[in-house]
């Protein structure tokens, strides 16, 4: 990989997270069990979907930061 | 907004409270699954940046391209740290899913198991008992106008229904429900109420009263009781004509009466059931056809929902709310307790409740209520009621 296209190649990952967040809360929502334990089961989807954005965020940051650099 | 009955916070089950194992199996795969992918995503990336800054350090070259090389080692920080982090957290969370996959499945086989038990054997007793009853004629008496009043507002409004004026034995009251600006009668509200003859079979005599510890019996051990049997022919009495939408209320033996009847072919053939709302009766060891909402409301400390020896079950459509509390105080008389509590008022106050509760389910249910006419928002018009009394007549052969 050339070192131009690593920002694209991070944010390409970043988006990954991302969409793994979104598609892991959808499926845990979308299941028609109601009961105590399925909901902290879905609480559970939900922190791990947070922290996966979460980390996306970070990688877009670094994704920015080395492109700036790479244009500097 | 009326607050919740007295006791413990009212708990609503039954409707989409069915727990999938295959769902949740499939959901901690795709975790597994995305993990995988990720795990491979950052080892990208990873190796890409270690590779730029790599190249930048062999380079040794100007001030600009050592500050690359200190944006790649960060990066490089960052994908073993996230790599570590989210791997750690998938997989925790693929295996929590997987735990709780295998105790849902271990619940519903216990449970599926204890139905069959209890059920066999109270199903038994029941119908056993029974049988000790006298088999007798039904008769339909002739039908009554009953004072028109507003249509029923929301749940609460049904289980007034059940309160009607004037009360007879084996009345069975017909409200059809008027819309303001309605040409036709729209939905009819049947209220069945419960036991009024609690004479075991030694003592039972020939008194007319229909609704018997028998009839309760019948029901509860999946017999069809002489009510249930004789309720088509009461409504095409009253004047309900064929193809029109009952709404069936009942509060004790009445809700096990309006749970069989809606299963009963005479009667599915000649109308359409689309609510079965029970107070206080044992109908857990019944089934509701497809198509058809159910409502029971269940005092905790009420000793007749209980006869049926388990709980409701669930499935689409089908709610329980059980409130309430088991107990007063330390010192209150249990009798007196459960007397209380399977009075009609009780369930009203729970009723009232439901009609504003912020419950999906609950909202699901006065939703399809509204579009039968019965929501709980007041929408003018009038129902026009007609009470039958049904009555046990001459004694017939015992059925083989």
């Amino acid at each position: 990989m050339c070192d131009s296209c690593l920002p694209s190649a991070i944010r390409a990952h970043a988006a990954l997270l991302r969409s793994a967040g979104a598609s892991l809360r959808l499926q845990a929502h979308a299941g028609s069990w109601r009961s105590p334990a399925a909901d902290r089961m879905r609480a559970e989807v939900d922190a791990s979907a947070r922290w996966l954005e979460w980390c996306a965020t970070r990688y877009e940051s670094a994704a920015d930061q080395l492109a700036g650099r790479l244009a500097s | 907004m009326t607050g919740p009955p007295p006791g413990p916070a009212p708990v609503v089950t039954g409707g989409r409270t069915v727990v999938s194992v295959a769902e949740l199996v499939g959901l901690a795969g795709s975790v597994l699954r995305w993990q995988e992918r990720l795990a491979e995503s950052t080892e990208t990336v990873r190796r890409a940046a270690d590779g730029m800054a790599q190249r930048l350090t062999a380079a040794r070259s100007v001030a600009a391209t050592l500050r690359l090389v200190d944006a790649a080692a960060r990066l490089v920080a960052l994908t073993r740290t996230e790599a570590a982090a989210t791997g750690g957290r998938l997989t925790g969370l693929a295996v929590g899913i997987r735990l709780a996959a295998q105790a849902y499945a271990t619940t519903e086989e216990v449970n599926r198991r204890s139905w069959e038990l209890t059920d066999g054997l109270f199903g038994r007793l029941a119908a056993g008992v029974a049988r000790a009853y006298p088999q007798r004629e039904v008769r339909i008496g002739d039908p009554e106008t009953l004072p028109a009043r507003p249509p029923p507002e929301g749940l609460a409004g049904l289980l007034t229904l059940l309160e009607a004026p004037g009360a007879s034995a084996g009345r069975v009251d017909v409200w059809q429900l008027v819309p303001a600006g309605a040409f036709h009668p729209g939905t009819v509200a049947v209220a069945l109420p419960g036991t009024s003859d609690w004479a075991p079979p030694w003592a039972a005599g020939d008194a007319p009263d229909i609704r018997t510890l028998g009839a309760s019996l019948d029901l509860i051990g999946r017999r069809a009781s002489a009510e249930v049997a004789a309720l088509p022919d009461a409504l095409a009495s009253a004047g309900v004509s064929a193809g029109t939408r009952l709404v069936l209320v009942g509060h004790s033996l009445g809700g096990l009466t309006a749970t069989v009847a809606a299963g009963d072919p005479r009667l599915r053939e000649r109308y359409l059931v689309t609510h079965v709302v029970t107070a206080g009766s044992p109908v857990g060891g019944l089934a509701l056809p497809p198509g058809v909402r159910g409502l029971s409301l269940e005092h905790r400390a009420d000793l007749v929902p209980m006869l049926d020896g388990h709980a409701n079950p669930g499935g689409s459509g089908r709610l329980t709310i059980r409130f309430g509390a088991e107990r007063d105080g330390p010192f209150d008389d249990p009798l007196a307790r459960a007397s209380r509590s399977h009075s009609l008022a009780e369930y009203r106050n729970a009723a009232t409740w439901a009609d504003c509760a912020v419950d999906p389910d609950l909202a699901d249910l006065r939703s399809s209520l509204t579009a039968v006419g019965l929501g709980s928002q007041p929408v003018g018009g009038a129902s026009l009621g007609r009470r039958v009394v049904l009555e046990l007549g001459e004694h017939r052969a015992p059925a083989q």
